[in-house]
């Protein structure tokens, strides 16, 4: 009871001391919002960068399905699973001949990171989205920005169909349905995407993995969608293991290359492509500043609590003197830090969004912002309790000395 | 009175008690060997010139401050052997503490810096508490002003919410570090007045200090005991003995 009791109390006593509590706000939101932004960067990195930092991509020279080609992915995928986080197979499937063709991304094996999906296929990924918005739900597709169709009619009279955002593809085959929305468009004149329509079809449309099982089985009527011959291989990304920081990423990708052009032989006709890669030491810098950022909290942490007890000197003395214990006034300090915190921090978040918005960064992910959260938090307990501990020391005389009470 | 009885009636003991304190680099001595006795319900004036060791002797006696050699014993426990956390609660459960300038905490109304000691009782609900500090508020006659901040109040004012929080424990001891030296004659004689009420009433032990011969001469009528101080030292003790005061010799117990 008197936890929360002295805890509001304290919230109360910040809310009243205004001017300070409102330069802290603003300096408080302006770190958050920083730190947010430079976490969401790194995390950036190992999703929007994930295949160019930490993938092995491999494309077919000539047309293979995926029954012709599970012998040798499963070969690969025994000799390089120690090394990678997942195997990934991009297939393709020609739904409508020379207009619409369907893409996904299935993992293979059972080693692989869910949230590694949306980022393997460099052309779909959220990033890459120009106009709507990135898959929520399984009904749901990306298709190239100048997806249209054409019907032919008699005399060479030709019709083009084109959708816009939020678009519904019906595919039926007798009473069987299936819904696919049009949620967002990507440029096709981007690198590889010509790879993936094998210039068969004119338009292309991505859906997640469970629409793209459900429309081959339900609706096509395949078994197997690893062992079929309609189905073909567009690509397979193997993700390798290890953290961006770490030095097991590098050590990892050459037993990974290794192992690839050991067996080159037996993965015919799939060879290795060159990724544009990005320097590792792109990350490291943004590493590095980060860490300056996470020090200059851990800084405006001990100068906030600083301030604070400082200018709570004689209140401290007055509290100890009227038989407050050290734990009682730890909350109470407790619940003004903790409202400059989560107001600052909540704030931040409203900074940070616009900030993204105007210069088209990243968007905020959650992780970014629970790290930064704990960041925050930290450097100001840390700073709480490195000033409150030399404090609440003193003797409440002592202490009115010092505060000139 | 027996002797048995006298010991009972004891609150607080000093024995030889000194404390030096550091003043940059020099040692300033405080108190230089005070032995006194206070007993439950009396009404004790410290009296001395500015520098004499009256707010150093309040401060030791209410444990505040540790001495630097002799012993201080409180309801017959010595301080000395009392830990901070014990000697916290020794603070906020039997002792109230009147300051010379107020103390009020500025960014808290006058009804939560009456209801501050109670505050982190674990078995008073929210409610009691208010209730509790709305009672002593109206016992100094300050229910009007519950919602001003101390800088909204007079130095009369404000005296009377230190004092409405100094009560609202229902302390044994309220010390009184020169309660009225700020306030003008009509507020000093209202502060002097509701201690008084308490002592009489109540048989709150209070220990009052003064610089002022004057208020302490006045104050004859209705303290027990008048201590007087000189350069950190008792230079006479006077007890009441009936209807009349007696020089006493010494106050050892």
């Amino acid at each position: 009871m008197p936890f929360f009791r002295l805890i509001v109390r304290g919230a109360m006593l910040a809310i009243r001391s205004k001017k300070r509590t409102y330069t802290f706000l603003i300096l408080f939101m302006i770190l958050s919002a920083w730190i947010t932004l430079q976490v969401s960067r790194l995390d950036a990195y190992s999703t929007d960068n994930l295949v160019r930092l930490q993938g092995v991509v491999l494309e077919p020279t000539e047309e293979i399905s995926a029954k012709d080609s599970y012998s040798k992915l499963s070969n690969l995928n025994d000799y390089i699973s120690p090394y990678i986080r997942g195997m990934y197979i991009v297939y393709f499937y020609e739904l409508i001949p020379n207009e619409i063709g369907l893409v996904s991304i299935l993992p293979f094996g059972n080693k692989y990171s869910p949230s590694d999906i949306p980022w393997v296929l460099e052309e779909f990924k959220p990033t890459k989205i120009i106009s709507g918005r990135y898959i929520i739900s399984e009904k749901e597709g990306i298709a190239n920005a100048d997806f249209s169709l054409e019907i032919a009619g008699t005399m060479g009279i030709s019709l083009f169909l084109s959708g816009s955002i939020g678009f519904v593809i019906r595919i039926t085959k007798g009473d069987k349905v299936i819904d696919i929305r049009i949620v967002g468009f990507v440029n096709s004149s981007q690198p590889g995407f010509s790879q993936l329509t094998n210039n068969q079809v004119k338009n292309i449309i991505y859906v997640p993995p469970e629409t793209f099982k459900d429309i081959l089985e339900r609706i096509v009527g395949l078994e197997t969608l690893s062992k079929s011959s309609v189905i073909f291989v567009r690509r397979v990304v193997a993700i390798v293991q290890g953290g961006l920081a770490l030095s097991s990423l590098k050590k990892n990708l050459q037993e990974v290359y290794d192992k690839i052009s050991q067996l080159s032989g037996e993965l015919e006709p799939f060879s290795l492509k060159s990724i544009e890669a990005i320097s590792p030491e792109h990350y490291h810098r943004d590493l590095m500043m980060t860490l300056l950022i996470v020090m200059m909290a851990l800084f405006m942490g001990v100068l906030y609590a600083y301030i604070i007890v400082r200018f709570r000197h004689r209140d401290i003395a007055i509290l100890r003197a009227i038989g407050w214990r050290k734990k009682d006034v730890h909350l109470l300090m407790l619940g003004e830090f903790m409202y400059v915190t989560v107001v600052g921090y909540f704030l931040s978040i409203l900074l940070s969004s616009v900030y993204t918005i105007l210069v088209r960064a990243p968007q905020l992910t959650s992780s970014s912002l629970i790290i930064s959260l704990a960041i925050i938090v930290i450097a100001i307990m840390f700073g709480y309790i490195f000033i409150s501990r030399r404090v609440l020391k003193i003797a409440p005389m002592e202490a009115f000395r010092m505060g000139g009470a | 009175m027996s002797n048995q009885e006298t010991r009972d009636d004891t609150l607080i003991e000093l024995y030889n008690v000194k404390k030096i304190y550091k003043r940059g680099r020099e040692d300033v001595v405080g108190i230089r060997g005070v032995s006194l006795v206070v007993k439950k319900g009396d009404f004790i004036v410290v009296c001395g010139p500015s520098g004499s060791g009256k707010t150093t002797l309040l401060n030791l006696m209410s444990g505040m401050d540790r001495s630097t050699a002799g012993d201080i014993l409180f309801e017959r426990r010595n301080i000395r052997d009392l830990s901070e956390e014990e000697l916290t609660k020794l603070r906020n459960e039997k002792i109230g503490f009147i300051f010379q300038f107020f103390n009020l905490i500025e960014s808290m109304t006058a009804l939560e810096n009456v209801m501050s000691p109670l505050m982190p009782n674990k078995d008073l609900p929210d409610k009691e508490i208010e209730n509790r500090a709305l009672q002593a508020l109206g016992t100094v006659g300050m229910l009007d002003k519950k919602d001003s901040l101390p800088n909204q109040l007079s130095g009369g004012e404000q005296q009377r919410v230190a004092i409405a929080r100094a009560i609202v424990t229902n302390p044994e001891i309220i010390f009184a570090d020169e309660p009225i030296a700020q306030l003008d004659e009509e507020n000093a004689r209202n502060i002097i007045d509701l201690l008084t009420g308490l002592n009489q009433q109540r048989r709150t032990t209070i220990i009052l200090a003064t610089a002022s011969r004057d208020l302490a001469d006045k104050l004859k009528n209705v303290a027990t005991k008048m201590v007087f101080l000189e350069r950190g030292d008792i230079v006479e003790i006077q007890e009441r003995r009936g209807n009349r005061w007696v020089r006493v010799s010494s106050s050892s117990p």
